[in-house]
Formats: structure tokens, C-alpha cells, sequence
């Protein structure tokens, strides 16, 4: 060995080691999600549009003042907040009721999970257009189906209709999201020994109080979880939407409404108010939600 | 192969004191292990010897060099592990040989070596065996052959033995102690488990919070234990201790008075003794003699009786105390019956009330 | 006894339910994307009469092979970036305590929650700073943000599970700290690896919002945008036909690929969200 005898001390080393392992992703962190944030919220504060960056004058809170006298902006929060409790109750009512399905002990349950995972897998933007499809007015199986079985006198339009294509979109999110919410589950449910179960039986439960009394509260973290990251999802929606009912003001979210500030109308000053506001909203979400897993995760940490 | 040298080596984890000026001279070419009850430090010891954990002070060396800035990899000393911690992913061959390769070997050199060790340790027909495919036995030889084929200054085994069954580390022990002399190898294998010490060792350590609680030859820990913890943690059933008081001091000893009116005079050398002062005596199980002999003698009534076969363990309530009493055979005793316990003060070990030895001196 | 027996026919009711309310939307595509012309405007619960036609259409009336490369291509590029990151992050962070170490895995963790459209404007700048305007590179680039986050932590998690023993091991086997993250720890994670990988593909093959902001030409589009923007002759005649067909073309591999992998995808799924 020629190198000299002293190293430096082995866990000053080490840490050093992880820094430098950890930097590249911190620094990709930094350049992809940082700096566009603060970009944004610069940018919020200034006149800027998309050409003309440059020359860009700060204005204050007027962009702000702007955006939120805008009666188009609150209607998209309120589409998005209607958009994100409707889906998300439902997919969590359904997913648990198929969770339920998937744990009972069915014959061809790794099949029944393998299509489950068939939404959840398809393009967003796909699951837009066949439901689009589907919901066409003259041609559409929906109708079809629903004529048919005498549910409805004539064919509907449900994208075309403001009174009914925030519903027909949540449906479709629904029908995409589910499948997660039911495999997270199903993870939660399989979480909970079978003795506890077994136990609970011989001490008299039926079913619904097995529900009610020991699984619901066992599958709280799993729960809670499971609505943490559809809400955070659903409050952001984007895609569904743009394909589904694009320039619709029935149904536009605030990540349209920002979209349409920002590029069609390459207003990036109010735009980016926008931006900076829906994230606000999202993280008031997010963070009231992380306190409301803490208490049930904290041992298992 | 190289002796250890460990100075005035300290290390704390937080508040917790892990080892507290620890000096240890380990000898070349011998199996020295480290005994101690669970955070006595010792596995500690081991990661400041291999470097996977730094020393706050002192000095360790090897064959003489310090190495305690030196890098693991650097130090040219093997380790086996309580659970193996074999590549899983590589086979019983790839996994011997990683430490060849990594030292930069070439191919041949490596197989030869590979195939060497695995022949010494009969394990050359698993070679192409992923570890989940051996049992834990096979798995303990594929990872000693991992240690040895390097042929290191230095091997350290934490635990080797305790994921095995009984026999199966009864086997290994002995498999063990032969590898070493048979390679004259440098060892220091660490245990909570003072019968696998007393069996394996030449030399013990023996640990206790943190601090070198005596070394020596088994046979030394056992007649001459310097304290009242080694007197208790070498050895079962473990050695009876009784509260006592110093009478008197003489040339013929040390006097004690235990409650129940007896004394004894222990043959010991007075030292730094002081009449009058509280002192606990000990005494092993199996030195207890049972019926009137010539020593002072307790009346006991006996309280339990397991026999074992070739030996019975015996409980005993007496005016000084509860004792245990471990004698050969078969006794035809019966719980509840009374009897005299004979107590040679040659057996007897004193300690102050710091749990020091005052220097017994057993026959 | 009879009241278990009803329950089981309840229970494989609720089955039969849940296929077809999962499964329908999938088989009408494909239904739909079989017919054409007037066939198409009635509806028929089987393809009575096959028809191709859609599908060579597809490739025909627009660079749609282009689009399915480009995708393939920025997939491929994302994952390959997100697991090149997730293993240093996840070494760092799973394998090493240091000051600070929750809080990065709680800085990379909170980029799951940022809406992609309040980067919107900063990530438009940063690409056309960068050159990488209209350029499947930029693409891949932006991707890392909603594929970093889930990628650090399932990486982070496995290394977690490889026991201090094992890098111990290798450490004093003589292995330099990057020969056991190469030789040793990367091998172990392998499954962490695949499963981050695999959501960081269909992650970025279903991408839409940046795929639709950051390019600009057919050629540059991936298949999600080239989908969404299917037009007819006119704006009111959509060719219904051909979007099916497309749809059912870049939906089979990765449904393909959820299939073989299901039960990693499961798995890394409940990890990702359970443990978090």
C-alpha cells in the first residue's frame, strides 16, 4: 500500500459517502421540483408572459387580486373539490367492498387481482377517450345499455350536458382509480392476523361488528393512506378532464384553469398566481392528511 | 497471524458506555474468547478490532502496528458472523472467493484457494450452492471459509454457534477449537454462553459493563475468580453467595460469622481486610458436601430436588440463606427433610463488599 | 348450511360484478376498435364482422409508430435515470445514519404531492434553457418529478432490509464502499429495483400533462398525446374506430407488463403507500 496510512475517521467518512451518493438526486430534486417552484412563485408576482420573460415587471399581488376575483377560477375549485370527494369516497366505498371480495377466499383470486390491476394500468388519456366513447350521445353503449333496461326515455349527452358530465367524469375516475385503492387494501387487510380474526369470531362477532369493531379500525393506516394519495391525485386532475370535456367550464379543475392561463393564453403571470395557488390548496391537504396518519403509524416507525 | 493489542480502548453509544478503557493483549496464534452477558460490550469489542466501529480513545493494534485509523478492508482481519451474513445471491464458491477477488487475485489463485479451504472444511461438494440451499451448519462452514481463505492476521467470530441446535454446536465447537490448531490460526470468538468459553478457550475475557472483568485460563477464572461477577458467571449451577461479617483476622485466615451463628475461617491471605466489615462468601454448588463431616456445618432443610440423572441438584434452606447444592448420582432425598451441609472453608471464596476477591485460595 | 351456501353465490355475484365493471371498458375498446363505417354506429356486443382496417389506419393517417418509439423511449430513459438516482439516494438514505438523513428522504418524499402544473412554468423554462424544448430528453428530465419521489423510497426501503451484517461483511472482505453498493447491496435490492422500475415506466408511458406542454410536433409526441389529439375530417366526426385502436395498441403492453408483474406491482404499490 503506497497510499498514506491515515484515513479520515470512519463515520465522518461514511457520511461524506452518503452525501455524495444522496447529491445527484437531491441536485435532479432541486432542478426538476425546486426551482420550478420557486420560478413559479416569482414569476406569480410579475406581468411576465410567455414572450417576454425577460422584461418582466413585478406587480404584486395583482395577479392574485386577479385570479381570485375570477368567478371561472372559483368554479374550477369548486369542480375540483366536488371532483375530489365524490371520486374519492366512492373509489374508497367500492375498493373496500372489493378488498373485502378479493381477501374472502375465492377461487381465482390471482386472477381477480391481476385484472384489477387492468385500470389502474391503462393511460389515463385512454380511459378518457373509450369512456368518451362510451358516453357518446347518438352512438354510445352507455345509452344503449341504459335505454334498454327502460333507466332512461331517450339518449342523454353526457359530456355535452353541465349538469351531468362532472358526474360522468367522476364515474370514469372511478372506474380508473379503484383497482388501486382496492389493492392497497387488500395489502392492509392481509396485514391482519388471522388469529385476531378467528379470536373475535368466538367471542360472538357477526359479521358486521367484525367489520365495524376490528377490521375497519385495523385497516385505519391502509385507509387513511389510500385517501391521502387519491386525494392528493384526484385535487390535481388533469388528463381526464382535458380528453373528456376539454374547454368545458362545467367541468374545469384548477390544474385546467391554470393550464389554459399559462399556455392558451400565455399569461404567465396569472398563471403562475394560479399554479401557486392550487398547490397551496393541495398542500393544505396533503399536510392536514400527514397528521392524520401520524397517530397510526407512529409505532410501526 | 499476529497478536491483538487493545489499549485504553473506550467507545459510547450516546449516554451508554459500550467499553470503558478496555486493555486486552490477545495472543498470537491462540483461541482467545470473549465472554460477557448481552451489552457487556462485547460485540462491540469485535467491531472496533475489524473497524466497523471507531474507537473513541485508545489504541488498537495488530501484530504491533496500530490499525485503528486503518479502513476495514485494510486491516487484514476476517470476521464470522452470528448469522452468517453470507452474499445470498452468490454461491458457497463465489461467496469464499469475494474476499480473493477483492484483495485482486487472479482466477486460478482463487480456485485453488477456494477449493483448499472448502476441501479443510468438507464442504467442497456444496460449492455451487446458494446459501438458502445449505443448512445452517453448511452455511456456518461457508462462512469460516470465507474468514480463513484470506489466511488473515486475524479471525474474529461473533457468535458463531449461536443459530445452531444442540448438537449441532457441540459439533461445531469442537470443529472449531480443531481448525485452529490445526492452522495455528489467531482467534477471538465472542459468546454470552460461559460453557462454550470454558470448553473452547485457552484463554477467556470475561466482560462485564463494558470493562475487562478478569482474564485468564478457564480453570483460572473457575478456582480464582477476582470478583464477584466472574465468581457467578463462570460456572453451573451457579455459585451460592452468602452475607457475612469479618470476625477476625489471623495468620491461619480470614474469619467470618454467618447468620445461624457459624464461622468459618477462610484460608486467605488478610491483605486488606478490616474486622467488622460486611463481606459476601461464595461458594459452588458442587463444593457443598452433604452430611456431618469435619467442616462447619449448616442445618438445611431441603426445598427441592431435580434430578438429572447423573447428578441432582438440590435446594436447601438454611439459617444463613437459601443454597444450591449439585452432588453426583441419584440422592434418596425428599423435599421437606432436613440435613447437615458441610462447608470446607478451603472451598469457600470471600469478597469485600465491592465484590472484590480478598485473594482466596482455593485447593 | 344453506345460509353459508347463499353467501358463497353472494360473494361470487360481487365477483362477477366487479369483473365486469373492471373489464367492460377494456372489451368495448376492443369491440369497437374491430369495426368500421356503419358498423361502428351500431351496437353490437361481438365483432360480428372483424375489421382491420383501424388499425393499419392508425399507422397510415399519422406517425403513430413514431409516437410508440418516442414513448418507449423517454420510458426507457426515465427509468433509466430514476433507478441510476434511486440507488445512490437509496444507499445514502437506507444504509447510512447521518444528520439529516430523514429530512432529504422527507425533502425528495414531499415532490409526491406537487402538482405538476405548479412546475408548469419553471419546468417550461428549465427545459427550453436547457435546449431540450420539442427533445424526448426533456421529457424524461421532467418525469423525474413524480417518479423520483416513489423510486428513492421503494429503493431506500429494500436497502433498509439488507442486514448491517451482510455490508459488514463485505466491508471487511475487503470491498471499497462503491464495490459493496456495485457488488453486494445492488444485487440484493434487484427486486426493489425491478418493481421501482416497472411504475417508473408506466408512469412515464401514461404521462400526459408535460408530454402535451413540452412538445410540439408530431414527430416529437408520445402516444398519449398523439391519442388525445386523434382527429377526423371534421371536429364533429371523431374517428372513433381508430382512437379504439390506438387505444388498444399502447394499452396491451403495459397491460401485458402489469400482468406478468402483477404481484411485484401489488407489493410495490401497498410498500410504497403502507410504510409511508
Amino acid at each position: 500500500m503506497v497510499r498514506p496510512a491515515t484515513v479520515a475517521p470512519l463515520r465522518r467518512h461514511r457520511t461524506r459517502l452518503a452525501w455524495a451518493a444522496l447529491a445527484p438526486a437531491l441536485a435532479a430534486v432541486a432542478a426538476v421540483a425546486g426551482w420550478p417552484l420557486l420560478r413559479t412563485l416569482s414569476l406569480a408576482f410579475t406581468d411576465a408572459r410567455l414572450a417576454t420573460i425577460e422584461t418582466a415587471r413585478w406587480v404584486g399581488l395583482e395577479n392574485f387580486a386577479w385570479t381570485l376575483s375570477d368567478p371561472d377560477w372559483w368554479r374550477a375549485v369548486f369542480n375540483t373539490l366536488v371532483f375530489a370527494v365524490c371520486s374519492v369516497s366512492l373509489e374508497l366505498v367500492l375498493g373496500l367492498a372489493f378488498a373485502l371480495l378479493l381477501n374472502a377466499g375465492l377461487r381465482g383470486q390471482g386472477a381477480l387481482r391481476a385484472v384489477a390491476l387492468v385500470p389502474w394500468a391503462v393511460p389515463t388519456v385512454v380511459a378518457a377517450q373509450v369512456w368518451r366513447w362510451m358516453y357518446h350521445d347518438v352512438h354510445g353503449v352507455v345509452n344503449e345499455l341504459l335505454l334498454g333496461l327502460g333507466v332512461i326515455a331517450q339518449p342523454v349527452a353526457w359530456l355535452a350536458d353541465p349538469a351531468l358530465s362532472l358526474a360522468a367524469v367522476i364515474l370514469t375516475d372511478v372506474w380508473k382509480a379503484t383497482p388501486f385503492v382496492t389493492l392497497l387494501l387488500l395489502a392492509g387487510l392481509q396485514t391482519i392476523p388471522a388469529p385476531v380474526i378467528a379470536a373475535a369470531r368466538l367471542d360472538g362477532a357477526g359479521p358486521l361488528d367484525l367489520l365495524i369493531r376490528i377490521i375497519l379500525p385495523l385497516l385505519r393506516p391502509a385507509i387513511v393512506v389510500a385517501v391521502l394519495f387519491r386525494a392528493l391525485d384526484a385535487l390535481r386532475v388533469f388528463d381526464l378532464i382535458y380528453v373528456m370535456t376539454s374547454n368545458s367550464r362545467a367541468t374545469a379543475t384548477v390544474s385546467i384553469y391554470t393550464r389554459q392561463a399559462l399556455i392558451d393564453f400565455q399569461d404567465l403571470g396569472a398563471g403562475s398566481a394560479a399554479a401557486v395557488l392550487t398547490f397551496a390548496l393541495i398542500g393544505m391537504v396533503a399536510v392536514a392528511a400527514v397528521f392524520a396518519l401520524r397517530p397510526a403509524t407512529g409505532v410501526a416507525r | 497471524m499476529a497478536a491483538i493489542t487493545l489499549e485504553g480502548v473506550s467507545k459510547r453509544y450516546g449516554p451508554v458506555i459500550a467499553l470503558d478503557e478496555i486493555d486486552i493483549a490477545i495472543p498470537d496464534r491462540a483461541l482467545t474468547v470473549v465472554v460477557g452477558p448481552s451489552g457487556c460490550g462485547k460485540s462491540t469489542l469485535l467491531k472496533v478490532i475489524a473497524g466497523l466501529e471507531e474507537a473513541d480513545s485508545g489504541q488498537v493494534a495488530i501484530g504491533g502496528e496500530r490499525i485503528d485509523h486503518l479502513p476495514p478492508a485494510r486491516r487484514n482481519v476476517a470476521m464470522v458472523f452470528q448469522a452468517y451474513a453470507l452474499y445470498p445471491h452468490m454461491t458457497a464458491a463465489e461467496n469464499m472467493a469475494f474476499p480473493l477477488r477483492m484483495a485482486g487475485l487472479g482466477r486460478a489463485a482463487i480456485a485453488t484457494q477456494v477449493r483448499a479451504v472448502a476441501e479443510t472444511l468438507r464442504i467442497a461438494d456444496l460449492l455451487d450452492r446458494k446459501p438458502a440451499a445449505l443448512s445452517g451448519g453448511q452455511q456456518q462452514r461457508v462462512a469460516i471459509g470465507r474468514a480463513l481463505v484470506r489466511d488473515p492476521a486475524a479471525t474474529l467470530l461473533d457468535e458463531p454457534l449461536s443459530n445452531l441446535d444442540a448438537q449441532l454446536r457441540a459439533d461445531m465447537r469442537a470443529e472449531i477449537a480443531g481448525l485452529q490448531k490445526q492452522l495455528g490460526a489467531t482467534m477471538v470468538l465472542v459468546t454470552h454462553d460461559q460453557i462454550e468459553a470454558m470448553t473452547l478457550a485457552e484463554r477467556i475475557v470475561v466482560l462485564n459493563h463494558g470493562r475487562v472483568a478478569q482474564t485468564g485460563g478457564p480453570l483460572d477464572l473457575y478456582h480464582r475468580p477476582a470478583n464477584r461477577f466472574v465468581a457467578g458467571f463462570i460456572g453451573a449451577p451457579q455459585m451460592n453467595f452468602l452475607d457475612c461479617r469479618i470476625t477476625a483476622l489471623g495468620a491461619d485466615g480470614i474469619a467470618v460469622a454467618l447468620a445461624g451463628d457459624l464461622t468459618l475461617t477462610i484460608p486467605a491471605d488478610p491483605g486488606a481486610a478490616r474486622v467488622g466489615v460486611a463481606a459476601t462468601l461464595g461458594i459452588r454448588p458442587e463444593h457443598l458436601a452433604l452430611g456431618e463431616t469435619s467442616d462447619p456445618s449448616l442445618v438445611c432443610a431441603v426445598t427441592r430436588v431435580e434430578r438429572l440423572g447423573a447428578s441432582a441438584h438440590i435446594t436447601v434452606d438454611s439459617a444463613a440463606g437459601p443454597l444450591r447444592v449439585a452432588i453426583a448420582g441419584e440422592p434418596s432425598l425428599k423435599e421437606g427433610e432436613s440435613l447437615a451441609l458441610g462447608l470446607a472453608p478451603a472451598r469457600c471464596h470471600l469478597f469485600d463488599a465491592d465484590g472484590i476477591a480478598l485473594a482466596s485460595r482455593t485447593l | 348450511m344453506r345460509r353459508r351456501r347463499l353467501a358463497r353465490i353472494g360473494l361470487y355475484l360481487g365477483a362477477g360484478a366487479f369483473l365486469a365493471f373492471t373489464l367492460f371498458p377494456v372489451y368495448w375498446a376492443a369491440v369497437s376498435s374491430l369495426e368500421s363505417g356503419a358498423a361502428l354506429f351500431t351496437i353490437d356486443y361481438w365483432p360480428r364482422d372483424p375489421a382491420w382496417e383501424n388499425y393499419s389506419d392508425v399507422f397510415a393517417d399519422q406517425p403513430f409508430g413514431r409516437n410508440i418509439a418516442n414513448s418507449v423511449i423517454v420510458a426507457t430513459l426515465t427509468v433509466g435515470l430514476s433507478l441510476a438516482l434511486a440507488a445512490g439516494a437509496g444507499f445514502a438514505l437506507g444504509r447510512v445514519s447521518f444528520r439529516g438523513r430523514r429530512l432529504m428522504l422527507a425533502v425528495v418524499l414531499a415532490t409526491t404531492m406537487f402538482p405538476q402544473v405548479a412546475v408548469l412554468a419553471g419546468m417550461f423554462e428549465l427545459i427550453r434553457g436547457l435546449g431540450l424544448y420539442n427533445n424526448l430528453a426533456g421529457l424524461a428530465l421532467s418525469y423525474l418529478l413524480f417518479t423520483l419521489p416513489f423510486t428513492v423510497w421503494v429503493v431506500t426501503t429494500f436497502m433498509r432490509q439488507v442486514p448491517a451484517e451482510i455490508e459488514a461483511a463485505a466491508l471487511i472482505d475487503g470491498a471499497p464502499p462503491w464495490r459493496v453498493v456495485w457488488s453486494i447491496l445492488l444485487p440484493l435490492v434487484r427486486p426493489g429495483l425491478v418493481t421501482a422500475g416497472l411504475l417508473a415506466f408506466i408512469g412515464a408511458w401514461n404521462e400526459f400533462l408535460f408530454a402535451l406542454t413540452f412538445t410540439l410536433t408530431d414527430a416529437a409526441r408520445t402516444v398519449p398525446v398523439a391519442i388525445a389529439l386523434i382527429s377526423g375530417a371534421s371536429q364533429y366526426e371523431l374517428p372513433w374506430g381508430r382512437i379504439m385502436a390506438a387505444s388498444v395498441i399502447v394499452t396491451l403492453p403495459i397491460v401485458a407488463l402489469a400482468a406478468v408483474f402483477q404481484r411485484r406491482i401489488a407489493t410495490g404499490l401497498a410498500a410504497g403507500a403502507i410504510k409511508g
